[in-house]
């Protein structure tokens, strides 16, 4: 038997993604999550897939060296990138207190 | 259409700024009715080169990054982000002489396959403006179909190239996976993204991906094409070539809500078999487990959600971004990700979470990802057989507007089998249903991609449609 969803968790689930949701929106997550966990009911049927690996790439043939120690480029520009943060101070991301 | 702008500009019986005034015009009276760009460029860079683009303009997908372009992805967290360097596909065409006047909408950073998620608003279809245009490339078809560039850069990691181009009329071609490099690329699932192009024409889609391929090493997962040239693979003999389709797609009897245009367009799909036949290529009946194929959706909904969700966690507004409202860093984030995400990114972004804990991993994530395994093995080993695979592109023209259901927005996504595998995928037009165009797909091996379209080719000349602007209705 499946996992019942409910607003509650979703919404917290959300929250922990640093993201508010909706009444609306938890209900229309709740019914989609509840589509995937109905969609793994029928996958679990999928005999052939049990002695598989999961496949995290389209395919592994990637051709890749290391690079010669003096062989390196200059860093990026801290003004590039500090040009589209909102608010800076200087050479650095203003930000309130953190710490102590 | 490219080959032809090229020679007038050689022989000077036009010239490029005739062109790119024109493009731009177009555009910009476009915008009223399609909405197709989120930045006209009134000004752009030219740079001179003898390549085939050179002169020419282009539009690009919003969510690749353009050097000194506001390039938003189609959302509010990135509405006024524009960025400091050019993504490798972009420095490519810049090299090869490509003008870039636009950058085209898209369903919020590439997910979503309607052409409605765009933070501009709904992108419209040329041929009919209560149509879809199907996403996410939503803005780069309609701009090819209403002829205001003759291609445009789009990305596909579900089938965001090719549904759009079969609902606009237009030609949409995947790459192999690595083929063109994703640096710069807005991420969106790292192991399905491609970038890729669309066009009028299949020797068109050859022409641009011959000048953006190759090896980045800014791009680990790119490798190495420069023994493949497109253009010239070119020759339209396919005699003895072999296609396969998937019986369970393709049979309306294995249909329980048989509408009209489901049943025109497989009729539709089984004439153009019939025209692949004429041209000597082999044709074959291939079955497929309903449950495999039943499992493409769900199994690309779970990949790719849990990829955006990491790939995404950097859109904070603190670094980029407009900063949130808050006290705290935490309420600054969480403010400016409520505001600026759409309901549908929400939703992937929670789905992706959910299958990340550690207690679902096994059940939802491993369980796609064996998935995909299988799929891919399957494909494969079929791949030994045939040259490739030939589906309608999608089993309606555009829906409605208004008749998509707000949930799931698209639940028929077997064109995700092309990027679980990473392999070659074009779309070309084949036909009309109900006015409006319908496409077929051809997908094959990886690094096949000159076989492929060169069996796209040949069929295009039997199909007629080359070179196809829509002719719209308001």
């Amino acid at each position: 038997m499946n996992h019942k969803f409910t607003n509650e968790e979703v919404t917290k689930l959300a929250d922990k993604l640093l993201i508010g949701i909706s009444e609306e929106e938890a209900k229309d997550i709740v019914e989609e999550l509840t589509f995937v966990a109905d969609s793994m009911n029928v996958i679990s049927e999928i005999k052939e897939i049990e002695n598989l690996e999961p496949l995290t790439y389209p395919f592994n043939l990637y051709e890749t060296s290391l690079r010669e120690d003096d062989d390196y480029e200059e860093g990026h520009n801290i003004e590039d990138l500090l040009s589209n943060a909102d608010c800076i101070q200087g050479r650095e991301i203003e930000v309130p207190k953190v710490v102590g | 259409m490219i080959k032809n702008l090229h020679e007038k500009l050689i022989n000077k019986e036009i010239t490029s700024e005739d062109l790119i005034k024109e493009a731009i015009l177009k555009a910009e009276n476009s915008q009223k009715e399609l909405n197709a760009f989120v930045t006209i460029i009134n000004d752009p860079e030219k740079q001179e080169s003898d390549s085939l683009l050179s002169g020419i303009p282009v539009a690009i997908k919003d969510n690749l990054s353009t050097k000194g372009i506001l390039s938003t992805g189609s959302s509010n967290t990135l509405k006024d982000y524009i960025p400091y360097f050019d993504a490798t596909a972009i420095k490519k065409l810049k090299a090869s002489g490509a003008v870039i006047i636009g950058k085209t909408a898209l369903d919020e950073l590439g997910m979503g396959g309607t052409g409605l998620i765009a933070a501009t608003g709904p992108v419209k279809n040329p041929w009919n403006q209560n149509k879809i245009t199907g996403g996410s490339s939503s803005g780069s078809a309609a701009a090819v179909a209403a002829g205001i560039v003759p291609y445009a850069i789009g990305s596909d990691t579900g089938d965001s190239i090719r549904i759009p181009a079969a609902h606009c009329g237009v030609v949409g071609y995947k790459p192999t996976y690595g083929m063109v490099s994703r640096f710069g690329l807005f991420a969106f699932a790292s192991s399905l993204d491609t970038v890729g192009v669309l066009t009028t024409s299949v020797e068109d889609a050859a022409i641009v991906i011959d000048q953006i391929k190759g090896q980045d090493e800014y791009d680990m997962t790119s490798w190495n094409s420069k023994d493949i040239n497109l253009l010239e693979s070119l020759n339209g003999k396919v005699k003895d070539k072999k296609l396969f389709y998937i019986k369970e797609i393709c049979d309306i009897n294995n249909y329980q809500d048989q509408t009209n245009e489901l049943v025109k367009t497989i009729e539709e799909f089984h004439q153009t078999l019939k025209k692949c036949q004429e041209l000597g290529i082999e044709v074959d009946e291939v079955s497929f487990d309903q449950k495999l194929l039943d499992s493409i959706y769900p199994t690309y909904l779970t990949i790719a959600s849990a990829e955006a969700t990491s790939n995404m966690s950097n859109l904070t507004g603190i670094i980029f971004g407009p900063r949130g409202k808050g006290n705290t860093i935490d309420e600054m984030m969480k403010d400016h990700r409520t505001k600026g995400f759409s309901s549908l990114i929400k939703r992937r972004f929670v789905i992706g979470s959910y299958v990340l804990q550690k207690e679902n991993q096994e059940r939802y994530l491993f369980a796609s990802a064996k998935v995909r395994h299988l799929i891919v093995n399957k494909m494969n080993e079929l791949f030994t057989k045939y040259d490739g695979l030939i589906l309608p592109a999608s089993c309606e023209p555009a829906p409605n507007v208004n008749g998509i259901k707000s949930i799931h927005l698209r639940t028929e996504q077997y064109l995700a089998i092309g990027n679980f595998g990473g392999y070659p995928s074009i779309t070309i037009p084949s036909g009309f249903v109900s006015d409006m165009p319908i496409g077929i797909n051809i997908t094959g091996k990886i690094k096949d991609d000159a076989n492929i379209l060169n069996i796209a080719y040949a069929l295009e000349q039997k199909l007629g449609y080359k070179n196809q602007i829509a002719k719209g209705e308001k």
